[in-house]
C-alpha cells in the first residue's frame, strides 16, 4: 500500500464506507470544502484543519535568473505559494519510527578536537623534552672537551684544534667553539652558545648519521646483490661450459673415428671401433687439459641412458591409490611430469607398463642427480622429452 | 480562518448542521491521515499534493562552537501546492 497517489474520489468511497454518506453529498462536501480552504487562504493567508494543520500563504520574492538557452538574463517573478504546517500531533504520528531517536553529540569528534588543541601544547613539551636531553649530553660533551682541552693546551695550541675536531667530528660552528676555546679559558664557555648550538646542530647530525646508515644498507645490499649475479654468472658459466666441453668432445670422437677408419681402411666391427674410439677418447684426454672436467663427470645427460642411471639412492616410496599416474609422482617430487621417465625405470621390475599398475603398489621415487631432474634446466626437461618417447615407441 | 469558521462555512455552504459538517470533516481528515500514515500520497485536485517525505540522517555542526550532532533520520509531512492553486493565490 506504500507510495500510492491516492486521490479524492478513494478518500471519498472510504469517507462514505465509515460514515454512511452518500457519495454525492460527499463530492459537493470536499469540493466546497477546498473552496472554503482556498477562500480563507485568499482572505486571512491561513487555514487551520484541526487534526491536519495549517495552511499559509507565502510570498516568494522574484529572483533574477538567466535563460540556459539562450543566455538572456530573465526575472522569475515573485509568487504567493501556500505552505502546509502539520499539527504536532500529525508530525509526531507520522515520524513515530524515528520518533526513538535522538540527536547525538558526537563525543569522538570531540575528543579528537580536544586533543588537536593540546597538539602544539604536546610538540612543546616534547621539544623541550629533547632540548632537555640534548642540553645534559652537551654538558657531558663540553665536560669531556674541557679535559682534553686542558691536555691539550698544555701540550700547544696548533694540535689541539686537530685532534679535537676528529673525536667530536660535528659541523663547523662546533669545530670554531672548540678552536676559541683554548685562546679563552676553558671553564668560561657560555652556555648560551651551547643552547645555541643544541638549537641548530644536532638535528642535522642525526640526519647524517641516518643517511649514513642509508647509505651504508644500499651498499651492503649492492654488494649482496653483485656476489649473487657473480654466483650465478659462474654456475650458468660453468654449466655452458660443460656442454661446450661435451660437444667437443664428441667432435673429437668424430674425427678420431674417422682418422681410424681412414688408417684402418677396413670396417671392423663395431666393438673394435668402439675400443678404438675409447682408446682414442683416452688419448685427446691425455692430450687436451680442457676436456679433462668432462673425463671427470660420468657423461652429459644427453649421453646418458635410462639404464646408466643410479636409481639405488630413494627419495620416498609413494603408494599407488586411485587415479595415480607416474607424471603425477614426478610432478609432486621433480617438479615437472616429464620427469616420470626416470620413476618408471627405476620401477620397472614391477611396473609392465607406464599406464597402469595395481592399486597399492609401492612405488620407490628414486633421488636423482639435479642435473637431471631439474625442471628449470632445459636440458633436463628435454632429455626426458626423449626418454619419454623411446619408452612410449617400444 | 480557524476551525472553527471554517466549519460555519461549510455548513452552511453544503446545507448540513454543523455537527455533521465537523464530523464529516473529521473522518475525511482521520481518513488522509491514514493514507499518509500509510506513505501515500494524497492528491487533491487544483489543490495540491500531501505527501510524507523521509529526510536522512545526518551530521550538523555547530557554526560557533563547532559541535557536532548526528541528527537522526525524519518523516515529514510536506505539502505541494497545484499549479492552479498557485495561479489562483498570485492573481487572487
Amino acid at each position: 500500500m506504500a507510495d500510492e497517489k491516492i486521490t479524492l474520489t478513494q478518500l471519498r468511497k472510504s469517507v462514505a464506507r465509515k460514515t454512511g454518506e452518500k457519495e454525492e453529498v460527499l463530492q459537493t462536501f470536499l469540493n466546497e470544502l477546498f473552496q472554503v480552504v482556498v477562500e480563507g487562504l485568499k482572505r486571512d493567508g491561513w487555514v487551520r484543519i484541526s487534526g491536519l494543520g495549517q495552511f499559509k500563504v507565502q510570498q516568494v520574492a522574484e529572483r533574477k535568473s538567466v535563460n540556459v538557452q539562450t543566455g538572456e538574463k530573465i526575472v522569475i517573478e515573485g509568487y504567493k505559494k501556500v505552505v502546509f504546517v502539520p499539527e504536532v500531533a500529525l508530525k509526531n504520528k507520522v515520524n513515530e519510527p524515528y520518533q526513538h531517536l535522538s540527536a547525538i553529540q558526537i563525543e569522538g569528534v570531540e575528543a579528537s578536537t580536544k586533543t588537536d588543541e593540546n597538539l602544539p601544547l604536546q610538540k612543546l613539551g616534547e621539544q623541550a623534552d629533547e632540548i632537555n636531553d640534548i642540553l645534559a649530553e652537551l654538558v657531558q660533551m663540553d665536560s669531556a672537551i674541557g679535559t682534553q682541552t686542558q691536555m691539550s693546551s698544555q701540550a700547544g695550541e696548533s694540535e689541539t684544534s686537530a685532534e679535537e675536531a676528529e673525536p667530536v667530528s660535528q659541523t663547523p660552528v662546533e669545530l670554531e667553539t672548540v678552536t676559541q676555546e683554548p685562546s679563552v679559558e676553558v671553564s668560561t664557555v657560555s652556555g648560551k652558545y651551547e643552547y645555541q648550538q643544541s638549537n641548530y646542530d644536532v638535528e642535522p647530525e642525526k640526519k647524517s648519521s641516518r643517511w649514513k646508515w642509508i647509505i651504508i644498507i644500499i651498499l651492503v645490499l649492492l654488494v649482496l646483490g653483485a656476489a649473487s649475479f657473480c654466483v650465478w654468472y659462474w654456475l650458468s658459466g660453468r654449466f655452458e661450459q660443460k656442454e661446450v666441453v661435451a660437444i667437443e668432445a664428441e667432435v673429437i670422437e668424430d674425427l678420431d673415428t674417422l682418422e681410424t677408419l681412414d688408417s684402418i681402411e677396413n670396417l671392423d666391427t663395431l666393438e673394435t671401433l668402439e675400443a678404438l674410439d675409447t682408446i682414442e677418447n683416452l688419448d685427446t684426454v691425455a692430450e687436451s687439459v680442457d676436456v679433462e672436467p668432462v673425463s671427470q663427470k660420468p657423461k652429459s645427460i644427453m649421453e646418458l641412458e635410462l639404464t646408466d642411471i643410479d636409481y639405488s639412492d630413494t627419495l620416498t616410496v609413494e603408494e599407488v591409490i586411485m587415479g595415480t599416474r607416474l607424471a603425477q609422482m614426478a610432478r609432486r617430487n621433480y617438479g615437472s611430469p616429464h620427469f616420470w621417465v626416470y620413476i618408471y625405470q627405476a620401477n620397472k621390475d614391477k611396473l609392465k607398463t607406464p599406464h597402469r599398475f595395481p592399486l597399492g603398489m609401492q612405488i620407490v621415487i628414486p633421488r636423482l642427480p639435479d642435473s637431471l631432474v631439474n625442471r628449470n634446466n632445459p636440458r633436463a626437461v628435454e632429455r626426458a622429452k626423449q626418454f619419454e618417447k623411446e619408452l612410449l615407441g617400444e | 480562518m480557524n476551525n472553527k469558521e471554517l466549519v460555519q462555512q461549510l455548513s452552511s455552504r453544503v446545507s448540513l448542521t454543523q455537527q455533521k459538517t465537523s464530523t464529516l470533516l473529521q473522518t475525511f481528515v482521520g481518513e488522509l491521515q491514514e493514507q499518509l500514515l500509510n506513505d501515500n500520497m494524497v492528491h487533491i485536485q487544483h489543490f495540491g499534493d500531501l505527501s510524507v517525505r523521509k529526510l536522512g540522517e545526518r551530521l550538523s555542526v555547530h557554526p560557533k562552537t563547532g559541535e557536532r550532532t548526528l541528527t537522526p533520520p525524519k518523516l515529514q509531512v510536506v505539502f505541494r501546492q497545484s499549479p492552479e492553486l498557485k495561479e489562483e493565490m498570485s492573481n487572487g
